[in-house]
């Protein structure tokens, strides 16, 4: 294990709200991270709205989008070069999850350095993919060509793509949110409502749990875009940017929503 | 933010363009004038090998001392930005400083290579401005000149990075005991890390009747302490293997560290970028192969790590292979080096500290690894609020996690780092297989260390005499294991009317009957009746709203498509404009439909202007339309925006509503059942009636 540098959260009033919503009352619940998610996210709003011009996430999810409609032609390997994708024959879903990070890093590093945005972007596609796509570890990692495209195939049509439009963005809000609130828990231990590092365990599986939940605003609002879009305009870096804006905007309102529901 | 820094080298001049200079924090350094303030010495070498060591050689020493020097001056603890939104992190360096030789410097691929490597390394931006060396640097300067004989060393096959722990005493013993000649370069950063590598090079020599060279560099940034993360150390580091590999035509730079460290997968999400040490990363490696391939002008020259697929238990295996585990004591892995006793050179509590007693407890070798070695023992030992509880129980619950996944899972959850990785190698997939069976080896060995230790200490449980605070105790609490959080407690616990067997939510003609603690009312039939009736009948699923509608209402409502009456006038509309989807309703849209709106008046006013009634017919008939076509969308033209909500949406809005109606109402009757109610149901974008214990209703 090397080394690892662990930070502190700013000193303003919207983290400190976030902080005694935290370390503050009773032990935490099931109901406590809706609140919490909330608190931290107005605070990093600004971060989220800055986010929406940040390269590595719109190509990201706009490689997802060429990948799920390449899969549904014959000449797929093509359709993915066309998109930046190399994929040799008997490319596997690991290579295909691998080249797609290649080619954002490629992206990226050729407009300057990486964002952490980019990173968590990354991070969120690679494991929605690998989740979605493989139903075994021979798929993961072994026999690829016509086998890798029958399995990514299924998140190429309205509902699938929705599907995998949900995952990647409750991937990627659990990492958002967690970037900040991991360095609140990991300084919160032995407060009242994280009285044990278990604690912040039970808590990092319910933040995921509701930040998966919470991105159900925007499955059938991935689905209905992919469709149409490709359909009426053919999907291209521009609209899917435009899309992403929106996205998030609404993942946001959401977890707003669920703090004045609560 | 952090301000940009214009590291000024070796008596380099600012750079006229004030673009360059302006806003910068101007830091000057240099290696050799009296009044230096960084120093680079490098011992044992022979008055040959000050003869020998090309210009561009010494150049690379230079600017890796810059760039080390620079990098530890620069702090990244600075304010947030973005309203405090946004951790800075990376830091903008630019590099100005004569060098011997400018052609190569300023070639595009070499500059373009050695920004490459110090970005991944250490997440900052590097710029350099080279210019041409104008006063003659004496390279003797930086070398103390010994009379080691150095020719049997020509044309050895790796110059190794030898930093004295267990890692580098199994490479340099993979190395010797092959018979191959031994080049050890050791980069020391304290004094007391001098005499611990001295002496285990010692008694290699003592045993292994090889040809054996030891050189040891001095870094010494005085003043320079700012930043403690030193992300750039290992092209330091490297460069100095590169400079001694390049005057011994050695076939390349070999760093020995074990798989599961180099990786260093990252054990909270904050963790991103270079906040997690790349040191000895493959991907670290492939770019400074890349880079030193040009600096020594050979393409097969080679920087690497034989260990990327050993764990720690597997290196300490090999040093016990190679008989030499009485040399263990002799090593040291512990982070805190500069601030350890003379007697005690192990903390005990950093990852490093808790891995390398887990190695040496699992490969049999725990004699050669005295307790008394370490400040606090690494399981039974207090540890203190903050880093040292956390990482005790990190690193149990992370080999836990792996230990407890299929090979497939733990390649799907740490997909980004074992690309990252795998993509070094040409076998990208078999690559990957291995890294995680790596991982999952170092897990199960952790997991049986941990249980063992368990085991030993078992009467320490339950005497009362585990020191709570310990990495065995958090263990027994369960701390690595983690759960789920207790559901929502109810805000009002029912206890003068505790629920009978008997709850009752049934229709009955155009009523519902409700029972419950007991108490009976009636309420009026609602749709919100039937939505909480089914969420009763089926308690602790999750639905949503879409899919609830249609089994409540029993609707076979589908999510609309662009044959929707919405999106047909959407689509009309649109097709002469350049929007699509969501952000038809925003503000933007709206503006455009103003637009519209206000050219139709203008056309209606220059059509009655001119007299002409067809004119005037069409146009108003247009402007009509336009409104007819927006008047579902706004409220009016200076209204709000109205946002369109997609089905799933409106569902949510829909069967809220309903559900809210009726706890409207049962509040007023029965204020205990809507306690109830109000705490065990979800409503969102998924749907639920979740109790704190099992109730069964009797429904319809």
């Amino acid at each position: 294990m090397g080394h690892t540098r662990l930070g502190k959260i700013p000193k303003s009033a919207k983290w400190r709200a976030v902080v005694d919503e935290v370390v503050g009352g009773t032990l935490l619940v099931e109901g406590d991270v809706g609140p919490i998610a909330a608190l931290t996210l107005d605070a990093a709003t600004p971060a989220l709205e800055k986010s929406r011009d940040d390269e590595g996430l719109r190509h990201t999810f706009y490689l997802l989008t060429q990948v799920a409609l390449a899969a549904r032609d014959p000449n797929w390997q093509d359709l993915l070069s066309q998109a930046g994708l190399r994929l040799t024959p008997d490319a596997s879903l690991f290579d295909l999850t691998a080249e797609l990070q290649s080619a954002v890093d490629r992206r990226v590093e050729s407009r300057g350095l990486p964002s952490d945005v980019s990173e968590m972007a990354q991070q969120a596609a690679g494991e929605a993919l690998a989740s979605l796509a493989a139903g075994s570890v021979d798929t993961l990692f072994g026999t690829g060509g016509q086998h890798l495209q029958d399995a990514v195939r299924p998140l190429s049509t309205k509902s699938g793509f929705a599907r995998l439009g949900q995952r990647f963005f409750g991937s990627f809000l659990t990492r958002f949110l967690n970037f900040y609130l991991s360095r609140v828990t990991a300084s919160s231990v032995g407060s009242p409502r994280l009285n044990s590092v278990g604690a912040v365990s039970e808590f990092n599986k319910a933040l995921q749990t509701h930040c998966e939940q919470s991105a159900r605003i925007v499955r059938d609002f991935c689905g209905q875009w992919y469709s149409k879009t490709e359909y009426v305009e053919g999907i291209n870096p521009e609209n899917t940017s435009r899309f992403m804006a929106v996205a998030l905007r609404k993942l946001s309102r959401e977890l707003a929503q669920q703090r004045a529901d609560a | 933010m952090i301000r940009p820094r214009l590291i000024l080298c070796s008596g380099a001049d600012p750079p006229d363009d004030r673009r360059f200079t302006q806003g910068r924090k101007i830091v000057a350094l240099d290696t050799l004038n009296p009044d230096s303030n960084t120093h680079l010495r490098i011992e044992n070498v022979t008055d040959a090998f000050s003869q020998r060591i090309a210009d561009r050689l010494v150049d690379l020493l230079e600017i890796a001392t810059y760039v080390y020097t620079a990098d530890c001056e620069a702090s990244r603890e600075r304010a947030w930005l973005d309203d405090k939104s946004a951790e800075p992190w990376s830091r903008d360096f630019l590099v100005c400083m004569p060098v011997r030789d400018l052609t190569f410097w300023t070639r595009e691929d070499v500059q373009d290579a050695l920004v490459g490597a110090l970005s991944f390394l250490s997440s900052d931006k590097f710029e350099f401005q080279f210019s041409s060396l104008r006063k003659e640097r004496p390279t003797q300067e930086y070398l103390q000149i010994s009379d080691v004989e150095d020719s049997p060393f020509y044309g050895v096959d790796r110059v190794t990075m030898f930093s004295g722990g267990l890692d580098a005493l199994g490479g340099a013993l993979e190395t010797v005991t092959g018979g191959g000649q031994l080049v050890a370069v050791s980069h020391r950063p304290a004094v007391q890390t001098n005499k611990r590598q001295r002496e285990i090079f010692r008694r290699l020599r003592d045993r292994w009747k090889v040809p054996m060279m030891h050189v040891p560099v001095w870094v010494n940034k005085s003043g320079f302490r700012n930043e403690s993360t030193q992300r750039t150390r290992t092209f330091l580091f490297s460069a100095l293997g590169a400079a001694v590999a390049g005057v011994l035509q050695a076939g390349g730079v070999r760093f020995y560290e074990n798989g599961v460290t180099s990786l260093n997968w990252p054990l909270a999400s904050e963790v991103l970028q270079s906040r997690a040490s790349r040191s000895t990363h493959p991907e670290t490696l492939r770019r400074l192969e890349s880079f030193l391939r040009l600096v020594v002008g050979r393409a097969d020259f080679v920087v690497d790590n034989p260990f990327i697929f050993h764990t720690k238990t597997d290196v300490v295996v090999g040093i016990a292979g190679h008989g030499a585990g009485d040399l263990i004591p002799h090593t040291c892995s512990c982070t805190h080096t500069m601030f350890q006793p003379k007697t005690q050179w192990h903390c005990g509590r950093c990852g490093q500290c808790i891995d390398r007693r887990i190695a040496v407890l699992a490969s049999g070798e725990s004699e050669h690894d005295s307790e008394d070695d370490y400040v606090i023992d690494v399981f039974t030992g207090p540890r203190k609020d903050g880093y040292d509880r956390n990482i005790g129980v990190s690193y149990a619950r992370y080999a836990r996690d792996i230990h407890g996944m299929a090979e497939a899972d733990v390649a799907t959850t740490y997909n980004r780092e074992l690309v990252r990785a795998a993509q070094c190698f040409e076998d990208v997939g078999e690559t990957a297989r291995r890294l995680v069976g790596m991982q999952k080896r170092h897990a199960e060995t952790v997991c049986a260390v941990l249980d063992e230790q368990v085991r030993l200490h078992s009467q320490g449980y339950v005497d009362g005499s585990l020191n709570e605070s310990s990495m065995l105790a958090m263990i027994g609490m369960r701390q690595h294991v983690g759960g789920v959080l207790p559901p929502k407690p109810e805000k009002q616990p029912p206890t003068a009317e505790a629920p009978s067997d008997s709850l009752v939510f049934r229709k009955t003609g155009d009523y519902w009957t409700v029972v419950y603690t007991n108490r009976q009312i009636a309420l009026k039939d609602t749709k919100g009746m039937s939505l909480i009736a089914y969420l009763l009948s089926h308690p602790h699923r999750e639905y949503d709203p879409l899919e609830l509608r249609r089994l409540v209402d029993g609707t076979t409502a589908e999510p609309s498509t662009a044959g929707s009456a919405a999106s047909i006038r959407r689509h009309q509309f649109t097709s002469t404009d350049e929007f699509a989807g969501e952000q038809l309703m925003d503000g933007e849209y709206r503006e455009h439909v103003r637009q519209l709106i206000g050219q139709a008046d203008v056309a209606v006013a220059e059509a009655e202007r001119d007299g002409d009634p067809e004119r005037i017919r069409l146009a108003k008939a247009e402007r009509q339309k336009l409104f007819e076509v927006t008047a579902g969308e706004l409220h009016s033209r200076d209204g709000p925006v109205r946002r369109f909500r997609d089905d799933s949406q409106r569902a949510r809005d829909a069967l809220s509503k309903r559900v809210r109606r009726v706890l409207a109402d049962i509040r007023k009757s029965h204020p205990t059942l809507h306690t109830h109610l109000a705490n065990c149901l979800t409503l969102g974008t998924v749907f639920s009636y979740k109790p704190d214990r099992d109730l069964h209703w009797l429904t319809d």
